[in-house]
């Protein structure tokens, strides 16, 4: 009789670990297309302490679960909105899950970020002033929003929309910083002097501290723009049995440098910048 | 000695000095382990690798040394103790908590390998020697040798097992005894293989000896030989069983070891180490790997020497001891290395034999001491010196030895071992910021706490400090011990520093730690960039262009191994520890009073006295040798000692103590000396040279006065320098002193100068993201063209010149490249190393020269084609690169010019290293060769310095290689270079041009 009963308990046992199947609920307002926030999706089911949440392609978001008198309530109360596209609708009870397949879609929203990407950046005269000009604008989410003007060829990927507009500009050549988007520096750019083409050169001898002050400049660009400041100019004289190279930099189109002589020596003295040369001049005090 | 109805507890005094002992050893070693151990040699080494299996228990391969090695390299039960001690405590703590556990094993194991000699009073006074003994002091508190200490801990626990078992054939025995083998063999594979000649075979020898029947022992020592012999072959069945089961134990449990012994053998040119030096040629070594360990043993070899060769049961331990000490004394005699051979005798570091002996003499140099104190020794004093004489004589000894032990507790003070302690949480920071784990780092000047830094981070460097393990050949084909400490090995270690610093982007490595500036001057001009001091005072270095860390195939190693490696050596502990316990419940009563050796406390006269007055003779004279060497060395006794000692004040940058080598006077004050050397010094030879060697030469000598020439050697970590200079002494009151040397420096007319400098700012991150390609915030690579590119050889040498240009409104960093493609697609990359400004403003341009491979070498492969690659990144530092140089050239010989140089300072701030890039161009404008010459003393600002080069041309004998096409890229682009333009300013200067390339001031850089 006792290892009856002993079998009799170990069925029982093995009978209360088993997991028993739930039915699936049943969607009552059932939309393909889910619009947050602020749906309530209303289920028919069981009782139980259900959970729910929406697997999107980015990310699972928590959905809050409310029993009803027939089931349970879905709601996405969470402000704001989501990246949208597919996502499935989880919801479980235990360990048995039930997926239900929809689409995101956020409430409208007013506001549009407009995004206007330049490529290069930074456009310098010596190669190209053409720079390409990618715009799209996003909701606060980061979905895409149509934007007006052509589509781009073979960007259909999104359907008819416009969502991107592609331009090819032909930049002036005056050296700035730029803004794509006004009010956002983030989206500056910037027009870089070109080489140096020329270089006027002067000289001066100053008694006082017995020295030459030499001066090139101004020195522009083809497209008379300042060249750029800290442009390394090299003066390179030569007097007696030596020669001489010293260095200085560009500062708002000038570079100026003080040459000491200590034995009343003349020189001949060019400036040079890359492989632009001035002309030679003669350093007599 | 008869106990046998007393208990364990209180049979005698020699349990009770154990106790005693082990209570010591935790007051004593427990408390200042913590101190000593940031100035070991090993102890960081150990808790990187311990940091490893916290990490990664089963996973051997450990990518943050070298590029990546395998811990199958090192038996591994050390390390994982540490591990496992590190999940509770910090790794530090857990390091010192397993040091003092192991050391308390340690001393029971004298205590109880004494008892194998003598009875068990002498062995407690073994186990209080272990607390002392200068030796595994210095193991533990300047080595840091954990394994060594481990390994030993254990073999020493397992010989008694090891004896019983061979004289009374029982299996608890030989299990015991396996057990704590096995341990060993998991510790420390050297040990383990070195503690079977050593340690095993002797205990086996006393064993048969043992089991001889006492009263008839053949006297004949041939019939003594074939007796024990025959006694061996008795219990063959016994080392059969032994042997095998111990070769099994020794291949089992750390085969992923043996198995990479054999699959990866080591390579390494053998590393120079003081325990191979002569050490009568080279006192220091002979003091730190000799003298200082075997202190003790040397005092008390008449005794040691006269009971070991007392009775034939020591033989085996004779001649371990014997051979041990002759090994140990490395290179003074040639004898260690004809007996161990040339090979091993390069790989071996000979002071652990000397360790090995001072281990053995512990039982004979406790039974003296025991003899001196309470025994016939004792005794024979106390009639011959009376009771207050032996009173006087045991106190003094006493105190002097301990005075000698506090001595090497505090060696690493007195004798720096290592640099002082780097508090590595600034770097850690740095770091972990900006992903700059993303690529590899090297530290320089952090002696061990390399690895210390390594254990806390999961950045990776290319140094390491396990040499064993490291397969990258320009570690293994050089003798050096590590990248980071480059300087102690010479030319070798410089050059490869100088191979790694050069080429960076093969290894990844773009940030440097520096805490010693006698690199700068090779980091700089291998175009590494000072960017920031970190709040500890650690430079770092950086350099751009660097390519994040490739991923590294790791050696492969079967999933079973890992298993084995992460489980068996561990679990060898565990069943020791429950051996242990059952045997001490099962057995240890039982068996205790079973064997106890009886003591012969007998030595002759001569031998009493000798070894009662060395050691107070030794270690007083230890000690006052030190003090005289410290405070009594008279250093201005003759002119050359007064010269020699100043410049080895001046070598270690102590000033105040130079400056007391001048003749007093009122007119040349400490402030006065400060000032004017404030004002000449500074530059390649005074701030980053150390003094290599002096010759000081009289040139004339009168009773008070003297003229000498003192000719210097400097190394720097670019170059050698040579220097001579005159120096006119006088003697006053018995010194002799140096006579100001007087100063003429040079004035500049201004006495405030002004200088435009345009500084450039990268703005860094305007997005607030740690996403490291945020679009917006990415600078474009800016411009940059070669202007010419050219393939030179020049007999066995080959390299490609050129030069380059800034193109770009801002400044620019460019890291060039010369790949040669070789026939069946064997590509070889080069790069470039001093000659060559790797910063550049704008419009600037530098020449280069990128060495090659030997023209025998390339010929044999056969070249097909030559890529040089430019590959450039905005920059903020390093570009500007000195004042304003004037130069002539002078036509010497055929293919030797003279260049004098002037260089003017118009800068605001000093040109710490002077320097100039060379490149000698034909008329065409064509660069035949390119090359750095370094002024060895600083130029002020608005001052000049004055300095002249004799230079080599190679027009003539060298040749431009056209037959192979030259390619060109920028950032990856194929370019075209630039018409080559003729230089009329070279031709006038017969083909010579210059550029300034100066290192300079940190205020520039620091912007």
């Amino acid at each position: 009789m006792k290892p009856i009963s002993v079998l009799f308990l170990l069925l029982l046992t093995l009978d209360a670990c088993r997991n028993h199947s739930v039915e699936k609920p049943v969607w009552l307002n059932e939309d393909s297309v889910l619009t947050v926030p602020g749906s309530r999706l209303q289920f028919k089911g069981i009782t139980g302490s259900w959970q729910a949440c929406l697997l999107s392609f980015s990310q699972p978001i928590a959905l809050a679960v409310q029993a009803t008198e027939t089931g349970f309530s879905v709601t996405f109360n969470a402000p704001g909105g989501v990246l949208e596209g597919p996502a499935q609708l989880c919801i479980w009870l235990n360990d048995q899950r039930f997926y239900y397949p929809v689409t995101l879609r956020n409430r409208a929203t007013p506001v549009v970020i407009q995004r206007d990407y330049r490529s290069p950046k930074t456009v310098n005269p010596d190669s190209s002033l053409v720079q390409q000009a990618i715009r799209e604008a996003i909701d606060p989410y980061r979905n895409l929003v149509p934007v007006p003007g052509k589509s781009m060829p073979g960007k259909s990927m999104l359907g008819t929309a416009n969502y991107f507009g592609e331009n090819n500009l032909a930049l002036a050549p005056k050296v700035a910083t730029y803004r794509a988007i006004r009010n956002e520096a983030i989206s500056s750019y910037y027009v870089q002097p070109g080489s140096c083409t020329r270089i006027p050169i002067q000289s001066t001898y100053r008694v006082e501290t017995n020295s030459y002050f030499v001066r090139a400049g101004p020195l522009t660009d083809v497209y008379a723009n300042t060249v750029a400041d800290g442009t390394r100019v090299y003066f390179v004289y030569t007097g007696g049995p030596d020669t001489y190279r010293m260095e200085a930099t560009v500062l708002n189109g000038y570079a100026t440098a003080l040459i000491p002589t200590d034995k009343q020596l003349s020189y001949q003295l060019t400036a040079r910048i890359a492989n632009t040369v001035s002309k030679t001049i003669n350093l007599i005090p | 000695m008869n106990y046998v109805n007393d208990t364990i507890w209180n049979d005698s005094l020699g349990k009770k000095f154990l106790l005693v002992a082990m209570s010591l050893a935790l007051l004593t070693h427990g408390v200042i382990l913590y101190f000593t151990l940031p100035r070991t040699y090993d102890a960081f080494v150990h808790m990187f690798f311990a940091d490893h299996y916290a990490r990664f228990w089963f996973e051997p391969w450990e990518y943050r040394w070298y590029t990546g090695f395998l811990t199958i390299s090192y038996p591994p039960l050390v390390h994982q103790g540490i591990a496992l001690l590190s999940k509770v405590f910090p790794l530090k703590i857990a390091f010192c908590v397993y040091a003092i556990f192991v050391f308390e094993i340690l001393i029971v194991g004298v205590y109880r390998f004494s008892k194998l000699f003598f009875d068990k009073t002498v062995a407690g006074v073994a186990a209080l020697l272990v607390v002392v003994l200068s030796s595994i002091v210095e193991t533990l508190h300047v080595y840091g040798q954990m394994p060594t200490l481990t390994g030993l801990a254990f073999l020493l626990n397992s010989l008694p097992f090891l004896y019983q078992y061979l004289v009374r054939p029982k299996a608890i025995y030989l299990v015991m005894a396996l057990s704590f083998l096995a341990v060993v063999v998991s510790s420390h594979h050297v040990t383990a293989i070195f503690g079977m000649a050593f340690f095993i075979a002797p205990t086996v020898f006393m064993a048969l000896v043992d089991g001889l029947p006492q009263p008839k022992q053949p006297q004949n020592t041939l019939r003594f030989g074939l007796a024990i012999v025959r006694a061996a072959l008795r219990k063959y069945k016994q080392f059969i069983l032994f042997g095998g089961l111990m070769l099994t134990l020794a291949v089992g449990l750390i085969f992923p070891y043996w198995y990479w012994s054999k699959t990866d053998p080591i390579t390494q040119v053998s590393i120079p180490h003081g325990s191979r030096d002569n050490f009568f040629q080279n006192t220091s070594s002979g003091l730190i790997f000799y003298v200082i360990p075997l202190a003790l043993v040397i005092a008390l070899l008449p005794a040691i020497a006269f009971t070991i060769t007392r009775q034939r049961r020591f033989i085996g331990w004779a001649a371990a001891f014997f051979l041990c000490l002759l090994l140990g004394s490395g290179g003074t005699t040639p004898l260690p290395k004809l007996m161990l051979g040339a090979n091993a005798f390069n790989i071996l570091t000979l002071d652990r034999f000397g360790f090995w002996a001072s281990i053995i003499a512990i039982p004979f140099m406790a039974k003296f001491i025991h003899s001196f104190v309470a025994g016939p020794v004792s005794e024979y004093l106390t009639q011959r010196f009376g009771a207050l004489g032996h009173f006087t004589l045991s106190g003094a000894t006493g105190f002097s030895y301990l005075m000698f032990v506090l001595f090497i507790f505090h060696l690493g003070s007195f004798r720096p071992l290592q640099p002082k302690e780097v508090e590595i949480q600034p770097i850690l920071n740095f770091l972990n910021r900006d992903e700059h784990s993303r690529w590899r780092y090297l530290t320089l000047g952090f002696g061990d706490q390399m690895a210390w830094l390594s254990a806390n981070s999961l950045a990776a460097t290319v140094d390491g400090n396990y040499h064993s393990a490291r397969r990258l050949p320009e570690l293994t084909t050089r003798p050096i011990e590590r990248l980071e400490n480059a300087k102690f090995s010479g030319d070798q270690g410089m050059a490869s520093l100088d191979d790694f610093l050069s080429s960076a982007e093969k290894y990844s490595l773009k940030y440097v730690f520096s805490n010693d500036r006698y690199y700068d001057p090779v980091l700089y001009y291998n175009g590494w960039s000072r960017t920031i001091r970190l709040e500890n005072g650690i430079i770092v270095w950086e350099k751009g262009n660097i390519s994040t860390i490739r991923p590294v195939r790791p050696t492969e190693l079967a999933p079973l191994l890992k298993q084995v490696w992460g489980i068996l050596p561990v679990s060898s502990f565990c069943v020791v520890v429950l051996l242990t316990a059952f045997y001490l419940f099962r057995y240890k009563q039982k068996d205790y009073f079973e064997t106890v050796p009886v003591t012969d406390h007998h030595y002759p006269r001569v031998v009493m006295l000798s070894s009662s007055l060395l050691p107070l003779l030794f270690s007083t004279g230890f000690m006052v040798n030190q003090v005289y060497e410290l405070l009594l060395i008279d250093e201005q006794k003759d002119p050359e000692t007064a010269v020699i000692s100043y410049y080895n004040h001046l070598d270690f940058q102590r000033f105040d103590d130079a400056f007391h080598f001048f003749q007093p006077s009122p007119a040349f004050t400490l402030d006065q000396y400060l000032l004017e050397k404030s004002a000449t010094d500074g530059g390649l030879l005074p701030s980053y040279a150390k003094l290599e060697s002096i010759n000081v030469q009289e040139l004339r000598r009168t009773d008070d006065s003297a003229l000498v020439r003192v000719s210097t050697t400097w190394r720097t970590s670019l170059q050698r320098l040579n220097r001579t200079d005159s120096l006119r002494l006088v003697q006053q009151n018995q010194h002799w002193y140096i006579i100001p040397p007087r100063i003429t420096t040079e004035i500049p007319d201004e006495q405030m100068r002004s200088y435009s400098y345009t500084l450039f700012k990268k703005q860094g991150k305007r997005v607030f993201s740690s996403f490291p390609t945020v679009k917006d915030d990415r600078i474009k690579k800016p411009f940059a063209a070669f202007q010419q590119v050219h393939f030179i050889r020049n007999g066995e040498l080959n390299f490609v010149t050129g030069e380059i240009i800034n193109a770009d409104d801002i400044p620019v960093n460019i890291a060039l490249k010369v790949t040669v493609r070789y026939q069946h697609n064997i590509t070889r990359d080069y790069y470039p190393s001093t000659a060559f400004q790797y910063n550049l403003s704008p419009k600037a341009s530098s020449f280069f020269q990128i060495p090659l491979d030997s023209t025998s070498r390339m010929n044999s492969l056969k070249i097909t084609s030559i890529g040089v690659y430019g590959v450039t990144d905005v920059t903020e530092r390093g570009y500007i690169h000195g004042g304003t140089i004037g130069y002539s050239v002078r036509q010497l010989t055929n293919h030797d010019v003279l260049i004098d140089t002037k260089l003017y300072n118009e800068l605001t701030t000093e040109i710490n290293i002077p320097g100039i890039l060379i490149a000698e161009k034909d008329a065409q404008g064509i660069i035949w060769q390119s090359k750095l010459v370094l002024h060895s003393t600083v130029v002020r600002g608005g001052l000049h310095g004055n300095f002249r080069e004799r230079f080599h041309t190679i027009q003539g004998t060298a040749q431009l290689m056209t037959k192979w096409p030259i390619y060109v890229f920028i950032n990856g682009q194929k370019r075209t270079i630039l018409p080559l333009q003729k230089d009329g300013i070279a031709t006038a200067n017969k083909g010579i041009a210059l550029l300034p390339h100066c290192f300079m001031a940190q205020e520039i850089y620091l912007q």
